[in-house]
């Protein structure tokens, strides 16, 4: 990564000529150098004038709409479909102004007691509180340019057309999965882009539909806090595709790959800085209560939804299925079990040498199988079936941890002007099957491997053995 | 901060901004541009900035902002992320697979590769120039920085 730097071109001597010229212009006096770029603004104004005054032409428009058909007995085809219409009227100017936006600004207006939205980049995230996961739905915008011709969704066990504030939709329902299984595509055709609404199964079509309906979408050219950027979606795109199934899932045991014990302090170099890391206790538990109250707000968790009667863990309830083609066959459950589990609590210190404005800290989990050579990456629920299968429904994720940096909750996995020489202690916690307490290390990462590989990073920083 | 202040970060940052423009927009005319505007806009807006600490950050934001408004003008109909670059390289030519391989990352990763490795900024800093969390500037950072090794498989090491 030194190497990135040098990679870029040097600043041509011109421009660099023309900044100094400028910051002259600047400091010179008040305003000295506006008339510039007044005039600049000026041009492009006139500019945009011109596009408008010259392209105000009243053309008779047509009505596009979303239609989904089926294709065989799970697939379905999603395309636009237009209809000559002589009574609607646009003109161009519309479409010129359009395209100078690259964001759409939303207001949402209607929300469930138990959701709450959140901006980010390029997605609206509407979280859902009561879930363990938060999920709920994401939106995404696509400028109808970059939309594919036609949006093929496969393992289709539901759809339907509908119209949402007089814009075109079509509603998908998947035949398998928790995770965001089911789609709404909306037609915004005056703000040129299709609307993509992932829906977790926890939010009902109705709910889902009253959400959409409630948002307020407008075109912007700026990014602010309320408005997502419109990109290049490919909605068509398998997104349980995996770009790690090339990565090594066993390392032999005389590899360089350092393994640490608890208690043992090692160096480590992470994303922004060097620290020194001891991790100091794992705890295993039956239930939630070691977990700050904090944290269980934080990751919206009601321990209630997660323990019995007696107060410890229900069990994690397994779910195996055969994946079809998507089109012919689809997803079939064909072994479903319950499996006890306990809480891992493991407490880290990190101590720095140097001032540290910023110590960004995290951990993996991975259940590792050692033999006589070698150490192996497993799943955990690999344990439970032995027939043929493809992918496996789980309450729990197992490697990813609940963090805590002991101080404040909302900073989340960083701990903030942490002084030279001193320790810092983080929380983590882990929910796993109770039969996969003897396979546990950790790793330190700065990637998302979530313990399913064994990562360049992982290989020369190591792991550490909390095996029970 | 005053203006001189503000000039003065400008002519120390000059080469990083060129950077960060280089990094959005292909030609180096269009760069001098984007500067231009950030740096017009910069001195417009002084008073906006609250604390003298995150200038450059602010600068840097405003230059995106920038860069973006010159790469809508010119591709109205074509997204951000699928235009391909042609790249007339005239650097270091050893450099030439790295630099071809950052290019054709996703807008999104570029940018978060380009602030972290090349320019330094911290995860919180780029999270505010990009106006995103800095969960998604890490799984940017993650998301980039794997593509490029893809990208130069048994090729430069980074």
């Amino acid at each position: 990564m030194n190497d990135l730097k040098k990679a870029f071109p040097k600043i041509p001597e011109e421009i660099k000529n023309n900044i100094a010229t400028q910051i002259k212009e600047c400091t010179k006096e008040e305003d000295s150098y506006t008339p510039f770029f007044k005039f600049r603004k000026i041009a492009i104004a006139a500019l945009i004038t011109v596009l408008i005054t010259s392209s105000t032409v009243i053309a008779t428009s047509k009505i596009y709409k979303l239609h989904t058909e089926k294709q065989g007995e799970y697939g379905h085809k999603t395309h636009i479909e237009s209809t000559a219409d002589s009574n609607v009227q646009t003109t161009t100017e519309q479409s010129e102004q359009d395209s100078e936006n690259n964001f759409v600004s939303i207001k949402v207006n209607y929300l469930p007691d138990y959701m709450v939205a959140t901006f980010d980049t390029d997605k609206l995230l509407i979280n859902n509180s009561n879930n363990f996961s938060g999920m709920g739905i994401s939106i995404t915008f696509t400028t109808l340019d970059s939309v594919p011709e036609t949006i093929f969704d496969s393992n289709v066990a539901y759809s339907e057309e509908f119209t949402t504030n007089d814009n075109s939709a079509v509603y998908i329902e998947k035949t398998y999965g928790n995770d965001l299984n089911q789609r709404i595509y909306v037609l915004y055709k005056d703000l040129n882009c299709l609307m993509t609404a992932y829906i977790d199964s926890s939010v009902s079509f109705d709910e889902a539909k009253k959400i959409i309906e409630g948002l307020d979408i407008t075109l912007a050219e700026k990014a602010d806090s309320t408005s997502i950027a419109i990109y290049d979606f490919r909605p068509h795109i398998d997104a349980n595709a995996s770009g790690h199934t090339s990565e090594p899932t066993s390392v032999e045991k005389d590899s360089d790959m350092p393994i640490y014990n608890m208690g043992e302090e090692f160096l480590y170099s992470g994303y922004n800085s060097s620290c020194y890391i001891t991790v100091k206790d794992v705890a295993i538990y039956d239930n939630l209560d070691a977990i700050d109250s904090s944290v269980l707000k934080y990751y919206n968790i009601n321990p209630e939804n997660h323990l019995d009667s007696d107060g410890t863990f229900k069990p994690d309830h397994l779910k195996y299925y055969t994946v079809g083609d998507g089109v012919n066959s689809s997803y079939e459950l064909v072994y479903e079990t319950e499996v006890p589990v306990k809480l891992v609590y493991i407490t880290i210190d990190y101590s720095t040498t140097y001032y540290e404005d910023d110590l960004l800290f995290n951990c993996n989990l991975m259940f590792i199988e050692e033999t006589d050579s070698s150490l192996s990456i497993f799943s955990p629920t690999q344990s439970y079936y032995d027939g043929e299968y493809d992918t496996v429904e789980k309450n729990y994720y197992y490697n990813s941890p609940f963090i805590y940096n002991g101080e404040n909750v909302d900073d989340k996995n960083h701990f903030y002007n942490v002084k030279s020489g001193e320790t810092k202690t983080a929380y983590f916690a882990f929910i796993v099957p109770e039969d996969s307490l003897d396979n546990m290390f950790i790793e330190f990462i700065n990637n998302s491997t979530e313990g399913a590989y064994f990562s360049t990073n992982t290989l020369s920083s190591g792991l550490i053995d909390i095996r029970q | 901060m005053t203006k001189e202040e503000l000039g003065t970060l400008v002519l120390n940052s000059q080469d990083s901004l060129y950077r960060v423009a280089k990094s959005i927009l292909r030609d180096d005319d269009d760069c001098n541009d984007a500067i231009h505007e950030a740096i017009a806009n910069a001195f417009s807006n002084i008073q906006s900035l609250k604390k003298d600490k995150y200038a450059k950050t602010w600068l840097t934001r405003i230059l995106i902002n920038e860069c973006y408004q010159i790469l809508k003008k010119q591709s109205k109909n074509l997204p951000l992320d699928e235009q391909s670059y042609s790249i007339d390289y005239t650097s270091n030519e050893d450099y030439y697979d790295l630099y071809n391989a950052i290019m054709n990352l996703k807008n999104e990763l570029r940018m978060c590769i380009v602030l972290y490795y090349v320019e330094g900024y911290k995860i919180k800093e780029i999270a505010k120039i990009l106006d995103t969390t800095e969960s998604a500037v890490k799984k940017r950072l993650v998301r980039g920085s794997e593509k490029l090794k893809i990208d130069l498989e048994g090729g430069k090491e980074i």
